[in-house]
């Protein structure tokens, strides 16, 4: 589980530096957040915190089968 | 909230100074446009009043109370950039639930869209993604609405549209908008700003516009 976290800590912050700086660095596709009072932070801890969710549930399931 | 004024500005980009000594009032009942040529600012400060571009320095009130915080991230402002924003893979009728504009109010003045409602942005022209999006920002809740170039791309008869669209909604919101199709600026314009070299001017005729190098004649 901690081996997972640290995992999912590291791609949420690999797509964030790849959309800042490759995907798009002019933050065109934040603008329709931004417009509903969302920053780059709370988005980006909003999808952390629902992988987390899922994560967590996966293990769960995972401990139960086994 | 009946007028937003924004001053002290200073905004550099490596060496250059985009924006040095602005002073900019929009009111609430108004239609404020600003004109400027290529690279004058009129982007940057459109991001500076959004709260999303932070500016070396910069003073922002509503009704004379100093805001600090983004006015994005209190949600009473709009901004429709030059580009599209809503999600390619989002319904229409999902963009506007989105942002609390009635679709229906839409179909009436637009009802060739109805047959269109569950398709996906993808599916529409630019054109057509321009008008939506346009009347989604202009029709939202938001108090404060800022528009870059709403007109870009637009048919004639889908500016006039919109044009009408502004007339109406000048009466509740504080709206500010910026286009190259200065015809139609200074048709809707209710106060008028041209910004260049860093500066800006309120206008009191669009005479000035040729004095200032902006057109050659009207």
């Amino acid at each position: 589980m901690l081996l997972a976290l640290i995992a999912m800590i590291v791609t949420t912050l690999l797509v964030y530096f790849y959309n800042r700086f490759i995907e798009d660095r002019k933050k065109e596709k934040l603008y329709f957040y931004y417009n509903l009072g969302i920053t780059e932070f709370k988005l980006y801890a909003f999808i952390f915190f629902i992988n987390l969710f899922i994560l967590t549930i996966t293990n769960i399931c995972m401990q139960w089968i086994i | 909230m009946d007028y937003l004024e924004i001053d002290n500005i200073e905004l550099n980009f490596g060496t250059s100074e985009i924006l040095k000594a602005i002073y900019f009032k929009a009111e609430k009942g108004k239609i404020t446009g600003i004109l400027g040529s290529n690279g004058s600012g009129k982007t940057s400060l459109l991001r500076i009043i959004f709260g999303e571009l932070k500016p070396n320095n910069k003073l922002l009130r509503i009704d004379s109370k100093p805001i600090l915080t983004p006015l994005y991230k209190k949600g009473y402002i709009k901004y429709l950039p030059q580009f599209h924003i809503i999600p390619e893979n989002m319904s229409l009728k999902n963009g506007f639930s989105f942002f609390n504009a009635s679709f229906d109010d839409f179909l009436i003045d637009f009802p060739h869209f109805k047959s269109q409602q569950h398709d996906s942005f993808s599916e529409f022209s630019g054109g057509e993604k321009r008008l939506i999006e346009t009347y989604i920002i202009l029709k939202s809740d938001a108090k404060v609405i800022l528009l870059d170039e709403p007109f870009s791309h637009l048919a004639p008869l889908y500016i006039q549209k919109i044009k009408k669209l502004l007339e109406q909604e000048k009466n509740q919101k504080i709206i500010i908008i910026t286009d190259h199709l200065y015809r139609d600026i200074l048709d809707i314009s209710d106060s008028l700003y041209l910004l260049k070299d860093g500066w800006s001017r309120l206008l009191k005729s669009s005479e000035e516009l040729i004095q200032y190098n902006y057109i050659n004649t009207l």
